[in-house]
């Protein structure tokens, strides 16, 4: 079966899980979740399978309580994600441009309950801290996203794709540089082929500002997971927050 | 005093205004804490630690005095009068006072001016601690090994106060010499790489290897990376062991200080037996 689904287990059964470079190993024992973790080598893998030792390097994570049935579910990180075009371009005044942005999921180790409760959440990556800001004194901090943003799309697995469609409206030149997504607006979602967020549409009305769109769920594909903070919808914010 | 008169609290008539006013001073100092303790709560909620200090102390010291002034009233003494001899008084208690007005004066404009909040972590003098309390007369500092250090408000609105902890991120210069045969592109991409590697180093602002200059002994250098103010302690030791790590593995050399010595003419060598036992 898939790794993003509800399982059932039985006393003292483990199931191993490997997305991207994480490995996790989930067992029910004595009415605690036991869930083991490591970083590996980066792999585009979403597998899960059962038997598989833990890794005596494994961190463990013991949470008491909740059901013996669990669920697995991608999630988007905790902060913005900061994107760099593989080669920096520049952007024409009346002219838009689409280029597509991979996020590492984490994974959410749910109580499979009609209220469901975190019991763990390890990011399939360990991505870097980066700056956002025009100055080190006032800025955000965020993600440093390590693939770059690319015209083409290539749906992964193991990481979450977002198009991202850029509107120059100003009178001048855009220069894109890097990019920062807000990815706890976007929920998750699967097509069969990998996992994606709905579009985003970053128009710039004038050189100051741009305004940020999230657009309708991609087609034909089941929701997994919501957005960590799904009341942004329109947001207009300084030129400076966004693209640098 | 006589037995009957204890006894038909004829005492009281006298002691009675004083004992009032004890009364009313107790009564009014427990008020006056757990009002000062409500605001304090009420403005920590909305506003800052400091702030909410702030304020808890003005309404504390104002109910206070309050009280005093009341407490003083039923004991029978006319405030009015009082305040006529204490202009009198106010000249000798203002030239005893001064330097606690200046405190006091010198903590308003602080609060006003804040270059520090409760909870920062500042450099005053010789002194590195963390803010607790900024009171009335002083600032409360702890130190790292939980010394308590009191600074009078005059001191630190005369001397320069550097707020460690008020921007979100920090650069830490490491400085290391290496040896003068060493490769020195091949030193910075050694550097870079470690500072990439870090996961408490930032992506940016991007790390920079600096040359300082050619020293007696190295060739120095620096390399100049951001991380968290919570994470700059551990990041600087990490730093320096992952470089050391590095170049150890690269083959780059950390000299000792050195010193060559320049013969003007021949050395007179001469062979000595080994000592025999």
């Amino acid at each position: 079966m898939g790794v993003w689904g509800a399982v059932t287990f039985s006393a003292g059964q483990m199931r191993c899980y490997r997305v991207g470079a994480v490995t996790l190993w989930v067992t029910r024992r004595g009415g605690e979740w036991w869930v083991h973790h490591q970083l590996g080598a980066v792999a585009d893998v979403a597998t899960e399978a059962e038997g598989v030792p833990v890794s005596p390097d494994a961190v463990l994570e013991r949470i008491a309580g909740g059901q013996d049935a669990c669920q697995i579910r991608p999630v988007l990180p905790d902060r913005p994600m900061v994107v760099r075009p593989d080669v920096p371009l520049g952007l024409l005044p009346r002219e838009s441009l689409t280029l597509f942005v991979t996020t590492p999921v984490w994974l959410r180790v749910l109580s499979s309950e009609a209220d469901p409760r975190v019991i763990a959440e390890i990011p399939s990556v360990r991505s870097s801290d980066t700056w956002f800001g025009a100055t080190p004194m006032q800025g955000e901090l965020c993600y440093a996203s390590r693939t770059k943003a690319r015209r083409e799309a290539a749906p992964m697995h193991s990481r979450v794709t977002t198009s991202v469609t850029i509107v120059n409206k100003a009178p001048d030149t855009l220069k894109i540089e890097r990019l920062k997504l807000p990815v706890a607006s976007l929920a998750v979602y699967e097509d069969g082929k990998g996992l994606w967020t709905p579009p985003v549409t970053v128009t710039r009305k004038d050189p100051g500002s741009v305004e940020l769109q999230i657009g309708a769920a991609p087609k034909g594909a089941k929701r997994l997971s919501a957005a960590r903070d799904p009341n942004s919808n329109v947001l207009t914010r300084a030129m400076g927050a966004l693209l640098g | 005093m006589d037995l009957d008169k204890f006894l038909t609290l004829e005492w009281a008539a006298v002691a009675g205004p004083y004992l009032r006013g004890v009364l009313v001073a107790l009564i009014g100092w427990v008020v006056a804490r757990m009002v000062s303790a409500a605001v304090e709560r009420l403005v920590g909620a909305r506003f800052s630690r400091q702030a909410a200090m702030v304020a808890g102390r003005f309404v504390f010291y104002g109910s206070l005095s309050l009280v005093v002034g009341l407490a003083l009233v039923q004991m029978g003494f006319d405030l009015s009068l009082l305040m006529a001899a204490g202009g009198a008084a106010t000249v000798a208690i203002g030239f005893a006072s001064q330097t606690s007005a200046s405190n006091v004066i010198s903590g308003l404009f602080l609060v006003g001016e804040q270059p520090f909040v409760v909870g920062d972590i500042i450099l005053v003098g010789q002194f590195r601690g963390e803010v607790v309390s900024v009171d009335l007369l002083s600032v409360k500092l702890r130190t790292y090994d939980n010394l308590l250090v009191r600074v009078p408000n005059e001191t630190l609105l005369k001397t320069e106060i550097t707020n460690l902890t008020h921007f979100p991120i920090r650069r830490f210069d490491l400085q290391v010499g290496v040896a003068y045969d060493t490769d020195m592109r091949r030193a910075v991409e050694v550097l870079l790489e470690v500072a990439d590697a870090n996961p408490r180093c930032l992506d940016e602002p991007t790390a920079v290897v600096h040359q300082l200059g050619f020293g007696d002994s190295a060739i120095l250098m620096q390399l100049s990376a951001w991380t968290l103010r919570e994470h700059f302690i551990p990041f600087k030791s990490e730093l320096a062991i992952e470089v050391k790590e590095a170049f150890d593995k690269a083959g780059i050399e950390i000299p000792f200080p050195q010193r060559t010595l320049t013969a003007r003419g021949p050395l007179p060598v001469r062979m000595v037996p080994p000592e025999t036992p």
